[in-house]
């Protein structure tokens, strides 16, 4: 009983540092920069650009440590959305099924104490549209887009194990040239790379509770596209958010759960209409809530593996969409120059 | 005397020099030039000449197929005018390009 109480005593704890004032206000500027446009719009099935590994690299590195993260996503899409609804969608030019098999890496490095600088690309294996009324499919396959970002830490307080982190990148596309196979250009949402040129804004808080062996991560990130591609075709500006909830299992059950962290992803997506020259195009831009179930396992504290199963709990797209189903992700993270 | 005779027996080894099939594009068709949101249209490129390659490119929606004919199958998302191309290269680097408009009406 006595057990109880305690947890409740730090639990109440929590939530009540995370309503004070101090706190409050990073909240706040990383919701506002996940959410400075107006709530309109949504797109055609594919995610466009990089995929975003979990949450094992968003923060600063320590000084002079590389992080390399190397991870893998599946990704299937199978449903129709007419605004929020599911929709059985049967016309001679439906999809039955839409998946793609991308593997992503990034390099950090702790530059500074408070800078850490950072590289991520990654490789679609496929894109593929499977058609319902054809017996075909179309698969388009390649590097995607190159990110550079920098990341500082603005606050950090040791005690209080807490820190803000703001970051700004630069997205450069693999490839202008639009996919050809078989002599047909691929339409945009297989081709691999967006073509677009963009930038890439990102907010971190991070608390942890020493005595719950938890952490609570609000991540928020902005991404846009400067440049028509050569294909006409500009993807809409994307808003992330996303509250990562995780718990140490350290000391909880047996030896074999000590170096597991659980965490759950509540994450939030809206992305604006893309723009096919210069005119918004009527089914593209949407407005998604994501649940990440992860499962983190550390190993002598330099090697991380981490497996994600995503899966939506509310879509609305603007139009007749393809709706992504559920997506996999396993990650595998290795620290350098801890001197292990 | 030598250097003469070598020439000569060497054009006579050489093959006639191949006279170049002239690349013709007859035609790019469509089998309708209006459709309705969901609905595919099926084009064809009628051409001639040597080794033809076919490369399609459409403003917007997936096409299917790939040589002298492919499908378009536009998604749901799509209305108005989509422009179809069609470029057709022959085995001397010659090329040939038409266009179809179809329209897509909600």
């Amino acid at each position: 009983m006595r057990k109880i109480q305690d947890k409740l005593k730090t639990y109440q704890r929590i939530v009540s540092e995370l309503l004070s004032k101090k706190y409050s206000l990073i909240i706040i500027l990383i919701i506002v920069l996940s959410f400075t446009s107006k709530m309109d719009y949504a797109q055609c099935f594919a995610s466009p650009g990089n995929p975003i590994a979990g949450s094992v690299n968003v923060g600063v590195l320590q000084n002079r440590i590389t992080r390399v993260l190397v991870f893998h996503k599946f990704s299937f899409s199978n449903q129709y959305f007419e605004g929020s609804n599911k929709i059985s969608y049967d016309f001679p030019a439906a999809i039955s099924n839409a998946n793609f098999n991308y593997t992503g890496f990034s390099v950090g490095y702790g530059l500074r104490k408070k800078i850490t600088i950072e590289v991520e690309a990654g490789y679609f294996f496929n894109k593929t549209q499977n058609y319902r009324n054809f017996d075909y499919l179309i698969k388009g396959y390649g590097f995607s887009n190159a990110v550079f970002t920098g990341k500082f830490n603005l606050y950090k307080n040791v005690d209080k194990m807490m820190e803000f982190t703001v970051s700004a990148g630069a997205k450069v596309p693999f490839s202008l040239k639009p996919q050809v196979v078989d002599g047909v250009t691929l339409p945009i949402d297989i081709q691999p790379s967006t073509g677009n040129f963009g930038s890439i804004f990102q907010a971190l808080f991070v608390k942890e509770f020493k005595n719950a062996s938890a952490r609570i991560l609000l991540f928020g990130r902005y991404e846009n596209n400067f440049n028509e591609n050569k294909m006409g075709y500009r993807f809409g500006d994307a808003y992330t958010t996303s509250l990562f909830l995780s718990k140490h299992l350290a000391n909880r059950y047996t030896e074999l759960t000590k170096d597991i962290t659980v965490i759950l992803q509540i994450r939030h997506e809206y992305r604006q209409r893309n723009l096919l020259y210069d005119n918004p195009v009527v089914a593209s831009g949407s407005n998604s809530i994501y649940l990440g179930p992860q499962i983190n396992y550390n190993l002598n504290m330099v090697w991380n593996f981490s497996l994600i199963y995503d899966f939506p709990i509310y879509h609305y797209y603007n139009d007749i969409q393809l709706g992504n189903s559920y997506s996999i992700l396993l990650s595998i993270t290795r620290d350098f120059g801890y001197g292990i | 005397m030598l250097l003469s005779l070598n020439t000569f027996f060497s054009a006579c080894d050489d093959p006639p020099p191949e006279e170049e099939i002239a690349l013709i594009f007859t035609e790019l068709t469509a089998d309708k030039d209006t459709l309705t949101a969901g609905e595919t249209v099926t084009f064809n490129a009628t051409a001639s000449g040597k080794d033809i390659v076919y490369n399609w490119t459409a403003s917007a929606g997936a096409l299917l197929g790939s040589g002298a004919e492919v499908t378009l199958t536009p998604s749901p998302c799509l209305s108005g005018d989509i422009l179809v191309t069609c470029a057709v290269t022959d085995a001397y680097d010659n090329t040939k390009s038409k266009n179809v408009t179809v329209t897509i009406v909600e």
